[in-house]
């Protein structure tokens, strides 16, 4: 069931911290624009009123078990409200709503005052600044000036820099850019990339039927009409370069184009989860509406008097949510209107049919869209490298929650293809001058002369991990303890070619390591050091003036206290590799265990071959999937005494954390259980199976706090395993723990068909997605039926009510 | 719009480089590693949070 009733709740929270500003564009809807409500209203927003809306948003966010929420501080001009009043502002909300819910803070401001001070605040407190500029001087000049005339354009620029200084780039969230057809689009374009934004938003100015926008400016008969002209301007500059920074608008279209949700509220029909906060404590719908009528924004309501859910049902506010219906009848016919979404509301407005109309753009957005989707069609079909293409049947098979040999094995090809373009990518990103441009270089080549060494090398699942964390800073160049990754790659591959290379190194955590092959563990602290290898299949590693030498043939026996060779655990037919040196391995849930010693390497052997032997026995149906997918074994530091530990890495396909279990047929269950994470986050690597924008939170049976949607299917494919082991076991077992078995058995079945259910019902799987969760359903449907002991059945069915019972306590007690 | 469903098996949302040359610098190779790069490192939700500044200016 899904928890909270049928409002849509909002998720951004728009706080109107001042009310003034200290520039006086003339583009601005808050002064300029037909609403005048700003006279009547305070100057700041109280201290009163603050706690108020804080009170609200959780009770809201508790209602509606938001996983998480944004507040934009705006105004007028957000930092007049002056940096001590922001941070107890920032410290209240901070303290009463994140125990509820993860707080996202953003800060929409015209920069003219953004100081160290300011972003040491917005540091402390984790906020994304969005910045107004229009463009250069003379396009940032035509609006965006002092009351006195003057120009703010070279006080935008000096706060953009600070931002971009390492220690606030983070907090660096981009650049608001109002459209100007006078200006040059070419030369606004220029402006906004040397910020180094890492996304602009360029926006239509407000305008509406009745006060339609300016036109006639460089408007080509023959060619589209003057909004779409620049904007496709843009868009051509902006394509040809190579897309450099993120731009709303255009990567919205292409998004949509390709079927995903929209990212703007004026593009496509995701609905509206916003409300604004004025100053006063009233509550308003978006901002943009004041371009519209006097009060148009205005829903009546205020935190003092009325919940964010009654706003959420305002009518202003649901008709914004209706998606293609509520739209006019020129729109809903409308070709492109999946894409388009009738526009941003107010553009919609005239005066006698109210919003009933087509924005007052869509001429432009039209050939906009158009021009976008003929250059990506004619790029695709030019450019495209064709996708991986997965079969119906082996997605049915893995649904299903098994997948043999080939099921699982053709699972590998779309993850080779992710961490090699993971990989190019960092490779592409080494500075020209770091010493490690030449490990690059060297990956390069020996992908070309010995593409099975090097393919071997990239299956460690850990260069996945490490590639990503390198991605994810998305703005520093990556350091050399990071490019030190790439020589242990080209210097791993080589030794395994016999190829000849010399390349520099990094010690990190006191270890140089090179993937599949060992470590070599001299301690101390990051430091340079040097590697060669020879064609006769040894290396020389040289650090602190020391060489120390290793043999390929000899690598994996020849451990000491420094050399420690990747160990291979055997039984029979199965091989795992130990990972228990790699500097980036700890990404499981919980830490990971220090390098095993040979006594402990000796005894997960023997209970992988337990476990093995177990099924092979008697889940004969996992076993091919298993060796075919399950690479590595990463383990978990020991938990307290009598839990067991296991967790894969969303990252690391292939691996498994696992703290040693107690015995053979606990690490089979255990290993069946991850082994499904392993197949589903391959399979979510390939495809869409739910809607990522969906935030709400579910039951899931085996967890005591609601889930998000992810989180649900994952354990629902899990558990779906769990409940087979089960079954087999509830067979198997001596008449002593046989009804222990049953009693499993009957609950885990149970729980699965009922998070099946609740997946369906969902409302947020894409059809793939449906048909996974049908397949899980088919799967689970025959053990409905099966025996069990009654007394079994009665204590499974006691504690899946038990359990559903405690969540839903624990629901309402929050609600309430 | 591109159906997921096609006749000879879904199409993933993973271009398959895994046998073009690592240092392959094409304009289709360049677009085909932001592609991987976008799906494997998007952020859960990202898409919407948009909306506030959109609207809100
Ligand atoms: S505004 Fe124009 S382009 Fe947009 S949906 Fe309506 S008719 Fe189509």
């Amino acid at each position: 069931m899904v928890a909270g009733p049928a409002v849509l709740p909002f998720r951004h929270y728009v706080l109107k911290l001042h009310s003034r500003c200290d520039l006086a564009c003339d583009h601005c809807y808050v002064y300029e624009h037909a609403d005048q409500s700003w006279r009547g209203r305070p100057l700041a927003l109280s201290e009163e009123a603050a706690a108020r809306i804080a009170d609200r948003i959780v009770e809201h966010t508790v209602r509606h078990t938001l996983g998480r929420i944004t507040v934009v501080l705006h105004g007028g001009e957000p930092l007049l409200y002056g940096a001590e009043r922001t941070r107890a502002l920032l410290s209240l909300f901070r303290e009463r709503i994140t125990p509820y819910t993860k707080l996202d803070f953003r800060i929409h401001t015209n920069a003219v005052r953004l100081d160290r001070d300011f972003l040491d605040l917005f540091a402390e407190f984790a906020v994304s600044v969005g910045v107004s500029l229009d463009g250069d001087r003379s396009a940032n000049d035509l609006h965006r000036r002092y009351a006195s005339g003057r120009s703010s354009h070279s006080r935008v620029l000096s706060a953009l820099s600070l931002l971009r200084e390492p220690r606030y780039r983070h907090l660096y969230a981009g650049i608001l850019c109002t459209i100007d057809i006078r200006n040059d689009p070419g030369r606004v374009y220029e402006a906004l990339a040397a910020e180094q934004p890492p996304r602009a938003d360029l926006l239509l100015p407000h305008a509406t039927w009745d006060h339609p926008p300016l036109r006639g400016v460089r408007r080509d008969e023959h060619g589209p009409p003057e909004y779409a002209a620049w904007l496709t301007a843009v868009y051509d500059r902006w394509a040809k370069d190579g897309r450099p920074f993120a731009i709303r608008t255009f990567d919205s279209i292409s998004g949509i184009l390709r079927g995903r949700p929209s990212q703007t509220e004026s593009l496509g029909l995701a609905p509206a989860a916003l409300v604004v906060i004025e100053t006063d404590g009233s509550l308003e719908q978006a901002d943009s509406l004041k371009t519209a009528y006097d009060g148009a924004g205005a829903t009546g309501f205020n935190v003092f008097e009325h919940s964010f859910d009654q706003a959420a049902a305002h009518a202003g506010i649901t008709a914004r949510q209706g998606g293609a219906e509520s739209l006019c009848a020129t729109c809903r016919a409308c070709p492109v209107v999946e894409i388009c979404g009738g526009g941003l509301y107010a553009h919609r407005h005239r005066a006698g049919s109210g919003f009933a109309n087509p924005s007052v753009y869509c001429e432009d957005i039209k050939a906009m869209i158009e021009h976008i989707e003929r250059d990506e069609t004619r790029r695709h079909a030019e450019a495209a490298i064709a996708p991986h293409v997965g079969s119906l049947r082996d997605f049915d098979l893995l649904a299903s929650g098994l997948g043999g040999e080939d099921e699982v094995g053709r699972l590998g090809a779309p993850q080779r293809s992710i961490t090699r373009e993971l990989v190019k990518s960092v490779g592409e990103q080494v500075p020209p001058r770091s010493p490690f441009a030449a490990a690059w270089q060297e990956l390069v080549r020996l992908d070309q002369s010995n593409p099975a060494q090097l393919g071997a090398v990239l299956a460690d699942p850990y260069t996945r991990v490490w590639a990503v964390r390198v991605l994810q800073r998305e703005h520093e160049a990556p350091a050399d303890d990071e490019l030190t990754r790439l020589s242990e790659l080209a210097a791993a591959t080589a030794l395994l070619s016999g190829e000849a290379v010399r390349l520099p190194l990094h010690v990190v955590d006191g270890i140089v390591h090179l993937p599949t092959i060992g470590a070599l563990a001299l301690g101390g602290p990051a430091r340079p050091a040097a590697i060669e290898t020879r064609k006769d299949g040894t290396a020389t590693i040289t650090a602190d003036l020391t060489d120390y030498e290793i043999c390929l043939a000899e690598a994996a026996v020849r451990a000491d206290a420094r050399w420690l060779p990747t160990r291979s655990l055997r039984a029979g037919s199965w091989s795992l590799a130990v990972q228990d040196t790699d500097p980036y391995r700890d990404c499981h849930q919980w830490p990971a265990a220090g390098r095993l010693s040979d006594d402990e390497a000796r005894h997960w052997e023997q209970c992988l071959g337990e476990a093995a032997a177990f099924l092979e026995e008697s889940m004969p149906a996992y076993p091919p999937g298993l060796r075919a997918g399950l690479s590595t074994l990463m383990p978990l530091a020991p938990p307290p005494a009598g839990r067991d530990l296991s967790a894969t890495a969303r990252h690391a396909y292939g691996a498994v954390g696992l703290a040693m279990p107690g015995d053979g047929p606990t690490l089979a269950l255990l290993l069946i259980h991850e082994f499904q994470h392993i197949k589903l986050n391959a399979l979510l690597d390939m495809y869409d199976l739910y809607d990522t924008n969906d935030e709400r939170r579910y039951y899931a049976p085996w967890r005591d706090d609601p889930r998000p949607l992810e989180g649900l299917l994952q354990g629902t494919y899990a558990h779906l395993a769990v409940t087979d082991y089960w079954r087999v076991r509830s067979r198997e077992s001596a008449a002593a723990q046989r009804e222990a078995a049953e009693i499993q058995f009957a609950r885990w079945r149970l729980h699965t068909a009922e998070a099946v259910e609740e997946l369906l019902r969902s409302g947020s799987l894409t059809a793939l997605g449906e048909r996974f969760a049908r397949v899980m359903g088919d799967a689970l449907a025959p053990w409905l039926d099966e025996p069990v002991g009654h007394g079994a059945a009665a204590a499974a069915q006691q504690a899946v009510q038990a359990d559903r019972g405690a969540w839903q306590a624990r629901r309402q007690a929050n609600a309430g | 719009m591109p159906s997921t469903l096609t006749q000879s098996g879904p199409q993933t949302q993973v271009p398959d480089v895994h046998n073009l040359p690592l240092g392959e610098r094409s304009e289709e190779r360049l677009s085909a590693t932001a592609a991987i790069r976008e799906r494997v490192l998007r952020k859960t939700g990202s898409g919407v949070t948009a909306a506030a500044f959109q609207s809100s200016i």
